[in-house]
């Protein structure tokens, strides 16, 4: 029997669609930093991945009786049958390696559903860190008919969360560009997972999820990419070198972008490292240290346990955000104090939304 | 960096197992024990471990010095300094500014907006502390300071400092209206005036439309009387929406508008509440000297003549000299909608809009042989539909308690 999508909003068609193509992208994960590099560069490897989207769709169409298995063996085959006609041709050295190791890794593709064991992996972690206050979640994959944020950036993926009636479950969509899924959007695949899951699953706030918030799209988000830094490994150390260079690539995007969402990003961004030079400079003024050495490991990881701690305090997002506008540089003594206090455990993290002077 | 990022972690946490550690950093549980193993007791277990062997063990700090010391040695790095905000930051944090400031107006709720006020004017101090380049800490930054305002005024950059005088007078008023502090009409107007030379001079920028918009939207909250009969509340609301809407398309018209209409809602001379549709000024031998409803002059036939002599509240009421048969289908369109509105028991200002839109359709079909009437009795009914769907900020509550 030939199995339909895991997905409820994606058709079998559709799905086997994006399977095909992520299957392949899976397999060849420990060349993806290097190879999404050569395609941006426009030669002889886009050419090559341009021809195989416009095989697969011809393979898709044709192969409708086969199941998941078959079908991605069929790719893989379509791939291996366009590197090796490649390869034939004049090439330089580095790219005939490249090309040649990618032939390499196919072999090792299968039709596991690669999303659902990204998602997996980064639920356990970011489970880790809320402990009691996780949520539980479920992924939910949807084909966008149009690249995402308007195309303003050349990543074709996105995720958005919604939490069920009642704050019981959440529910992480990720949106795919059907037509653009690339294996750069594959690489991106862990950061934009773990921000839904470090900044809006576990959420505690009234409401739909915002996206002009500088708390969960700023500082939530510079947490996420700290954990993806830390994470990147254990989640999959193979395609770990793809993800880093691609979060940071869609890092840089996002914040370059002049929506809203953009200008929450940077400001929350600002705000995070701010709160991280505070805390650097708090240890020096503590003198627990000599001369001119502080540790900037504590300081974020204290950056990151706020942010988190925050995050489950059930107030509404424009509050979170008031306290992020207030960590302009430098802190006023209000700020300062409360977070000398909250470092000394005298108060919880939901009294600094309360500070003085957070509100007119 | 694990070593230490482990060392960090426990530094933050204090008590904690070693699956926590575990989440925050890369390396897996029995790598971490052996990195707190190695602390030599400034990490310790707590306790002896449990026979569940589901039970994890528990470490604790119990030299917190010695373990900075051990996180400094792994973690060495040469000392950090704050990036000072560059102009390009101040610039993108004013626009932050801007954009919760505008997110205000469209707030239900009085609790957030105050909230929401209280965030645009701190990213707006940090803005005007930066841009100026003062010694004052941005917390200390009074935005009513005569001595801020004049260095904008002469801020070399003059788009920047117009910009940031006209955010400041926004966040100004906007602070008032959430505190429920009354600001005189013509106090406002006078601060309008002063902008609207500043704005005229600048020639626009992309930021130019939307704080207008936000002027328009606050300063008419702040100045206009949030009581009065429904015909009243229609005249307001259509006159400051139609403005706000003007705003996105001719910024330098609206706040010639604005002017005159803080003036007119809240200024000494003001009038009084407007208590109805039509009222007849001076009766001539042709017809009527009127004070009308503005919209009420497209359901006008093509056969009659008037003439428009003034704008006493822009966007709401105009003054017109008109025949006897225009003098009679005013009135007797005004005498209709009136009607209705008193019958309505409407109290939102989207609401009188709103049923202002259907009794234009009712009107507009009574001459159905009129292109003319019919043309611009939609084209209104179309407008009023669009500006009952505008968000505003709601009118300040005058009993003092501020705003819902």
């Amino acid at each position: 029997m030939i199995a339909g999508s895991p997905y409820v909003d994606l058709d079998r068609g559709r799905w086997r669609s994006i399977l095909a193509r992520a299957a392949v992208f899976r397999a060849a994960r420990a060349t993806l930093a290097e190879f999404t590099d050569e395609i941006d560069e426009g030669g002889p490897a886009l050419q090559v991945l341009l021809a195989l989207e416009e095989e697969a769709q011809e393979l898709l169409a044709e192969a409708d009786d086969v199941d998941d298995h078959q079908l991605v063996g069929l790719m893989v085959q379509a791939w291996d049958a366009r590197l090796a006609a490649r390869l034939e041709n004049k090439l330089d050295d580095r790219l005939r390696r490249l090309l040649g190791e990618i032939r390499g890794l196919l072999s090792t593709a299968c039709a596991t559903d690669p999303f659902e064991e990204i998602f997996r992996r980064v639920t356990e972690m970011a489970r880790g860190i809320y402990r009691d206050d996780w949520r539980s979640a479920s992924l939910k994959l949807a084909l966008l008919g149009q690249p995402p944020r308007g195309g303003a950036d050349p990543y074709r993926v996105t995720a958005a969360t919604e939490w069920a009636d009642g704050g019981d479950g959440a529910s992480v969509e990720l949106g795919v560009h059907d037509e653009g899924f690339r294996p750069a959007d594959f690489a991106a695949l862990p950061m934009l997972i773990i921000h839904e899951c470090v900044s809006h699953v576990p959420a505690r706030q009234e409401g739909k999820v915002a996206n002009d918030s500088t708390f969960a799209e700023g500082l939530l988000d510079w947490v996420a990419y700290d954990l993806h830094e830390q994470w990147a490994g254990t989640l999959d150390s193979v395609l770990a070198p793809a993800a880093r260079l691609h979060a940071s690539r869609l890092c840089f995007f996002l914040k370059q972008a002049r929506s809203e969402e953009g200008s929450a990003r940077r400001r929350g961004h600002r705000a995070a490292e701010n709160l991280r030079s505070w805390f650097e400079q708090h240890d020096l003024a503590q003198q627990h240290f000599d001369g001119q050495v502080r540790s900037s490991e504590l300081a974020t990881m204290n950056v990151v346990r706020l942010a988190t701690q925050l995050n489950v305090v059930d107030r509404p997002p424009s509050v979170k955000d008031n306290f992020v506008a207030l960590l302009g540089w430098p802190f006023p003594p209000t700020v300062e104090r409360a977070l000398e206090a909250w470092l000394a455990d005298e108060i919880t993290a939901e009294a600094l939304l309360d500070v003085e002077g957070a509100t007119v | 960096m694990s070593a230490a990022r482990v060392l960090a972690a426990a530094a933050a946490l204090r008590e904690f197992s070693t699956a926590e550690i575990a989440a925050y950093s890369d390396e897996p549980s029995s790598a971490i024990e052996d990195i707190l193993d190695a602390t030599a007791g400034a990490v310790t277990r707590v306790g002896p471990p449990s026979d569940d062997p589901g039970v994890p063990v528990r470490w604790r700090v119990a030299e917190a010095v010695r373990l900075r010391r051990l996180l400094q040695v792994r973690s060495a790095e040469p000392g950090r300094q704050v990036a000072p905000e560059d102009e390009d930051d101040a610039v993108d944090q004013l626009r932050h500014a801007e954009q919760v400031l505008l997110r205000c107006g469209t707030e239900g709720s009085g609790e957030r907006r105050r909230v929401l006020v209280s965030t645009a004017v701190n990213h707006l101090r940090q803005a005007t502390a930066a841009i100026l380049r003062t010694d004052t800490p941005w917390w200390a930054i009074e935005l009513d300071s005569g001595r801020f305002d004049d260095a904008l005024r002469h801020h070399p950059d003059r788009a920047t400092g117009t910009r940031l005088r006209l955010g400041v007078t926004v966040a100004r008023l906007a602070v008032d209206h959430v505190t429920g502090t009354a600001v005189p009409g013509d106090a406002v107007a006078e601060a309008v005036a002063d902008l609207r030379h500043d704005t005229a001079q600048i020639g626009g920028g992309d930021w130019l439309d939307g704080l207008v918009r936000g002027l328009v939207d606050v300063a008419t909250a702040q100045v206009a009387p949030a009581d009065g009969p429904a015909v009243h509340k229609l005249v307001v609301a259509v006159a400051r929406r139609r403005v706000a809407v003007q705003a996105e398309t001719d910024p330098d018209a609206a706040m010639s508008s604005l002017e005159l209409l803080v003036r007119r809602l809240g200024g000494a001379t003001g009038p009084a509440h407007v208590s109805d549709l039509y009222r007849s000024l001076r009766r001539l031998p042709q017809g009527d000297h009127a004070l009308v409803y503005t919209d009420l002059l497209a359901l006008l036939p093509r056969e009659v003549t008037y003439d428009r002599r003034d704008e006493p509240l822009p966007g709401g009421l105009v003054e017109v000299v008109g025949d006897h048969a225009a003098t009679e289908r005013l009135r007797r369109c005004a005498a209709t909608l009136e009607s209705d509105l008193r019958l309505g028991n409407i109290h939102s200002d989207a609401g009188l809009i709103g049923q202002a839109a259907q009794v234009f359709q009712i009107l507009t079909e009574e001459v159905p042989v009129d292109d003319a009437v019919r043309s611009r009795g939609d084209a209104t009914r179309s407008e009023l539909n669009t500006l009952a769907r505008a968000r505003m900020w709601p009118l300040r509550d005058a009993s003092g308690d501020g705003p819902p």
